[in-house]
């Protein structure tokens, strides 16, 4: 249920990047790692409700989702993971740090001025 | 028209919970945030742990519930410092947020505390994604959850300094494979901490107790 939450945050940076500029927001592109517990169609759902009358209620929420990434601490390399499994492919190090897969990122919007 | 944004979702609540953990500093208080399944022991954890070392350190307590101010009580009655916060009575938030842990810690008295106690909402998934502030993230899992849950709520335990397995009670009787548990758990984190206790009869808190006065001697040394 968190994502009602995540939805609300979504719609105060667009309110704040808007200021006061007149427009429609046609579409949000955001960026979610594969890692974090965010499921899109529940957030699709809950941002439908939270963006009422703003600007952004039609908007089309477009979600790139990013890989969980990892650099072994080991030997270096870097690697993606499918599942929760946080081993070095190369040496087999459980070394590793996470690179990418924790993104919560809004990158743009995109707008139709009135 | 394109615009740019660039800014993380959760920046607002990452900058508070920022702020937190630097007030924690100041006040050299060692704030643990506890999560874990409903159910799992975590409020039972810390009424042990108060038991335990009570007498060595002062520890203070938040407690998050959708609803209801029983964990609350539970702690009143050991003579701690405790603050309740209600996400909601009908299904408010279901997990913690820094912006609650601040208002709620403005309420202690920092100063005087070594170890704040913050039980997160019983839920393995969303408070694993919300920063409260906390110096460190534990979660407790009982044995009768299984020892598929590291893989299965992986977030949770990569975000996660420590480990309790509690109900070690109950092992006999449900036949965990504890050494399959913690594969599971370091193959999401293998720099996890693991202790395996039972909040019912006191197993296993020494050591649990040892990393938690270690931590807080460190934090008040800096």
């Amino acid at each position: 249920m968190h994502e009602l939450t995540i939805a609300e945050n979504i719609k105060n940076i667009i309110q704040e990047s808007l200021g006061e500029r007149k427009a429609r927001v046609t579409r949000i592109n955001l960026q979610i790692g594969k890692l974090s517990t965010i499921v899109p169609d529940s957030l699709r759902f809950c941002f439908e409700f939270a963006a009422k009358n703003t600007p952004a209620e039609s908007a089309f929420l477009n979600i790139e989702e990013i890989p969980v990434r990892c650099r072994c601490g080991k030997c270096g390399v870097e690697f993606s993971i499918e599942k929760p499994s946080f081993y070095c492919p190369n040496c087999g190090s459980a070394e590793v740090e996470l690179v990418s897969g924790r993104e919560l990122f809004i990158k743009s919007i995109e707008i139709e001025e009135e | 028209m394109e615009i740019n944004v660039l800014k993380k979702v959760l920046s607002a609540n990452d900058a508070v919970a920022k702020r937190v953990r630097e007030i924690f500093l100041e006040k050299r208080v060692f704030a643990v945030n506890l999560m874990g399944s409903p159910g799992a022991g975590k409020t039972a954890v810390i009424e042990k742990t108060i038991e335990l070392i009570g007498d060595k350190l002062n520890i203070g307590v938040i407690e998050g519930d959708i609803f209801s101010t029983v964990d609350a009580a539970r702690i009143a009655k050991l003579n701690t410092p405790v603050v309740q916060i209600n996400t909601g009575p009908f299904g408010g938030d279901c997990h913690l947020e820094a912006g609650w842990i601040k208002d709620a810690a403005s309420s202690l008295d920092l100063e005087k505390l070594d170890i704040l106690f913050i039980e997160n909402v019983g839920n393995l998934v969303c408070p694993a994604e919300f920063d409260t502030g906390a110096n460190r993230n534990v979660v407790v899992l009982s044995l009768p959850e299984g020892d598929d849950k590291p893989v299965k709520y992986p977030l949770m335990f990569r975000v996660s300094g420590a480990m309790l397995v509690n109900k070690l009670d109950l092992a006999e009787i449900l036949q965990v494979d504890m050494s399959h548990l913690k594969e599971n758990a370091r193959k999401v984190n293998s720099s996890l901490e693991i202790f395996e206790v039972s909040a019912l009869t006191g197993e296993g808190f020494n050591l649990w107790t040892e990393w938690l006065i270690g931590m807080a001697n460190k934090k008040s040394v800096k």
